[in-house]
């Protein structure tokens, strides 16, 4: 028997739009017959979450999900409507809340974790597990001020990761640290879940979702619009975010995918003559073309791509500024098209994602797309009979350079080409 | 797999229940609540002590510098230009403008927890712990200046040569009372400051006015005898009358001037506590 551990019953919660009045708007307004502008950013959500479900919670920006999530962690109140939660709570929203430039890494464990509502005991006991996780040892009576942000990151999210609540809430935290600590934090996460922990995770990184979710639910201007397991769910919630068509994706203006900075506006994978298509023969190169609006352009931008297969797996991540930091500044305000070439000869059979990565290079994230495109790769680049008859695992399917260098003809061996030997 | 989880642990009985919900009319402290997050108290201060002389030379030397300052200035003008009576034989000016020092924590404590939420917003909006702590620990905190400033006290008594009186185990009493009433009208100031930032521009001014209707510079004494009642109105009339007779041995406070000083210190702090309550609820939604 499953006990429920969250159950929402027409939650709502209404924001004004805009800034508090001062006396002469008010006095214009009421002047006019105005009423306050309002939105319900949380919209009559009523849904049941079971004990030790995973839990994905999508939807766009502004879809309401961090007000769902805020609501749930007790930051703010409902406006109407209510939620039962059953267990203790221990939302995530950021990493590192209230970390203090001034204090030590100790200090700043204490400090978090009493915001975190951990006991002094409780920290003291897994003090030493943190700062392992953490990997800061050395530097842990430094003040926080003179960490880098890497170890900034890893410190606060060992702390985090070391609550241990029936529920946990966690917002987009993985969209800081390297992929080495992304990984360990999603790692830390599905533990979490398999300890049979409630998790409700927000978040735009499809893959990890997919990872850490069997089920999730799918936001919409604050209404729930789908709820289901995690594929379907992230299905609807692809199709709500751009259309599709073979090789090629455009983004309305009323489904902006980036920020004020930023918006992409198209991603298209084409063969070699620029014709869109969504499969394509290895033996031929493909190229991908980037199109979005830059408000300005920042000397730390860069857009680029991961390239995955359908399982998940980044074949390779790849952005503009990779091979010379100075293509970034041929970048102006205003439409930008990019384009980018995977050779000939690299990719296998199978389906591979375009998962779209813009942003400012060490401070933060603009577009973190996953699945932005699919295509197919039918895989014909060999000349020999033997490669491409039959299905061969791997991502890639490189052809190397290949040497004979050294072969027997009956009892006498023949040693080919001598130089690779050391000379007496 | 889950299930077996769900019936290896307890049943819903042994899991806390909570439900969020819109609250309405008075909202009562969860005081168990406060106690199971108690350590926050502690580490709001260690941080707020640490972070506040930062990168300064001389420390924790401004916190007594600036009071010393204004004593000198105080004795100069009030003292020994407009020769205000301290009101008590044998007490020179420069140790009556002591009273100065609970007035200086008390202005610290109501400035520092009137800007508690909004100092603290960024926190405020990732993570609930009880909103309560940020006033509490800001009211708090420059008690450990005041401490320091004592230095200031035990300087002048060894210039003059002489001893506090045993009264002396009263004043915890009264800075009590201080940060009773620095907390309470701060809570009230916050809560006010978090939708209108005129707040803002109306404390230094209630400060200002505040130092000249309280006994601070000059004694109650100094008042015509059928306004006084109005001094006791004010909390801090108590703790400064209070502070300079624990240690000066000055006139103490009538009993019923005390009482109501109190009493309405007391009064605002539980209406501060209750109106924050209200405010706390929504409070991220206008920082």
């Amino acid at each position: 028997m499953t006990e429920l551990a969250v159950s929402a019953r027409g939650l709502s919660k209404r924001y004004r739009i805009g800034q508090v009045e001062t006396a002469m708007m008010q006095a214009s307004r009421r002047l006019r017959r105005q009423e306050k502008k309002t939105i319900w950013a949380v919209d009559d959500l009523t849904f049941d979450i079971k004990e030790g479900d995973a839990i994905a919670i999508i939807g766009r920006n502004g879809a309401g999900k961090s007000t769902l999530l805020k609501l749930l962690s007790r930051i703010t109140e409902p406006t109407k409507g209510y939620a039962d939660i059953y267990g203790r709570v221990a939302s995530l929203l950021e990493v590192g809340t209230g970390f203090s430039p001034e204090l030590t890494g100790r200090e700043n464990v204490y400090l978090n974790g009493a915001i975190l509502g951990m006991n002094r005991a409780e920290v003291k006991r897994k003090f030493d597990e943190i700062v392992e996780f953490s990997g800061v040892e050395q530097h842990i009576d430094t003040p926080v001020k003179w960490y880098s942000s890497g170890m900034y990151v890893r410190l606060a999210f060992a702390v985090a990761a070391h609550l241990e609540p029936e529920i946990l809430i966690v917002d987009e935290v993985l969209a800081v640290g390297d992929a080495e600590f992304q990984k360990r934090c999603l790692g830390r996460m599905s533990e979490v879940a398999n300890e049979g922990r409630t998790v409700l995770f927000v978040s735009h990184n499809m893959q990890a979702v997919r990872r850490l979710c069997r089920s999730g639910m799918l936001l919409e201007h604050g209404k729930l619009v789908t709820e289901g397991d995690s594929e379907s769910v992230i299905r609807g919630y692809l199709a709500s975010v751009g259309r599709t068509d073979d090789g090629q994706r455009v983004w309305a203006d009323d489904h902006v995918l980036g920020d004020e900075t930023c918006q992409v506006r198209s991603v298209s994978v084409a063969d070699d003559e620029g014709v869109p298509a969504a499969a394509f023969f290895s033996s031929r190169p493909i190229t991908v073309t980037l199109e979005f609006d830059l408000a300005t352009v920042e000397p730390s931008f860069t857009a680029g791509f991961d390239l995955a297969t359908i399982d998940g797996v980044v074949v390779f991540r790849s952005y503009l500024t990779d091979a010379s930091d100075e293509v970034g500044m041929k970048l102006k305000p205003g439409r930008n098209t990019i384009r980018c070439t995977i050779p000939a000869g690299l990719l296998n059979n199978g389906r591979y994602l375009i998962n779209l990565r813009i942003g400012l290079h060490w401070i933060k994230w603009i577009v973190y797309a996953d699945d932005a495109l699919q295509f197919d790769v039918i895989a014909d680049h060999g000349e020999s009979l033997f490669l491409n008859d039959q299905a061969r695992p791997g991502v890639v399917a490189p052809i190397l350079k290949w040497d004979v260098i050294e072969s027997s003809f009956g009892q006498d061996s023949v040693k080919a080409p001598t130089r690779l030997v050391a000379s007496p | 797999m889950q299930s077996e989880h769900a019936v290896v642990r307890s049943g819903p009985l042994a899991r806390p229940h909570r439900r969020i919900e819109p609250s309405h009319g008075l909202i009562p402290v969860d005081l168990g609540e406060l106690w199971r997050y108690r350590e926050l108290l502690y580490r709001f201060l260690w941080r707020d002590f640490k972070s506040r002389y930062k990168q300064t030379y001389l420390g924790p030397f401004w916190a007594v510098f600036r009071p010393f300052v204004s004593i000198i200035l105080f004795s100069v003008i009030f003292g020994s230009l407009a020769k205000i009576s301290t009101g008590s034989k044998g007490v020179p000016y420069p140790l009556f403008a002591l009273g100065l020092l609970p007035w200086t924590y008390f202005s610290s404590a109501l400035t520092g927890t009137a800007g508690s939420i909004l100092n603290n917003g960024g926190m405020l909006q990732k993570v609930y712990f009880p909103r309560i702590y940020a006033p509490l620990s800001a009211a708090v905190t420059p008690l450990i200046d005041f401490a320091l400033t004592m230095v200031i006290a035990i300087g002048l008594f060894a210039y003059y040569r002489r001893l506090p009186s045993w009264h002396l185990v009263f004043m915890p009493v009264f800075i009590l009372l201080a940060l009773v009433a620095g907390l309470g009208l701060g809570l009230w100031f916050t809560g006010i400051m978090v939708r209108y930032r005129d707040a803002g521009y109306v404390l230094p001014f209630v400060i200002q006015v505040g130092m000249y209707v309280t006994p601070v510079v000059y004694p109650s004494t100094f008042i015509p005898e059928r306004f006084r009642w109005l001094l006791a109105l004010n909390p801090l009339t108590a703790v400064i009358e209070g502070f300079r007779w624990s240690l000066l041995g000055t006139t103490p406070p009538s009993i019923a001037a005390l009482l109501v000083s109190s009493a309405i210190g007391v009064a605002v702090l539980i209406a501060g506590v209750y109106f924050f309550r209200r405010t706390e609820r929504t409070i991220v939604d206008m920082i």
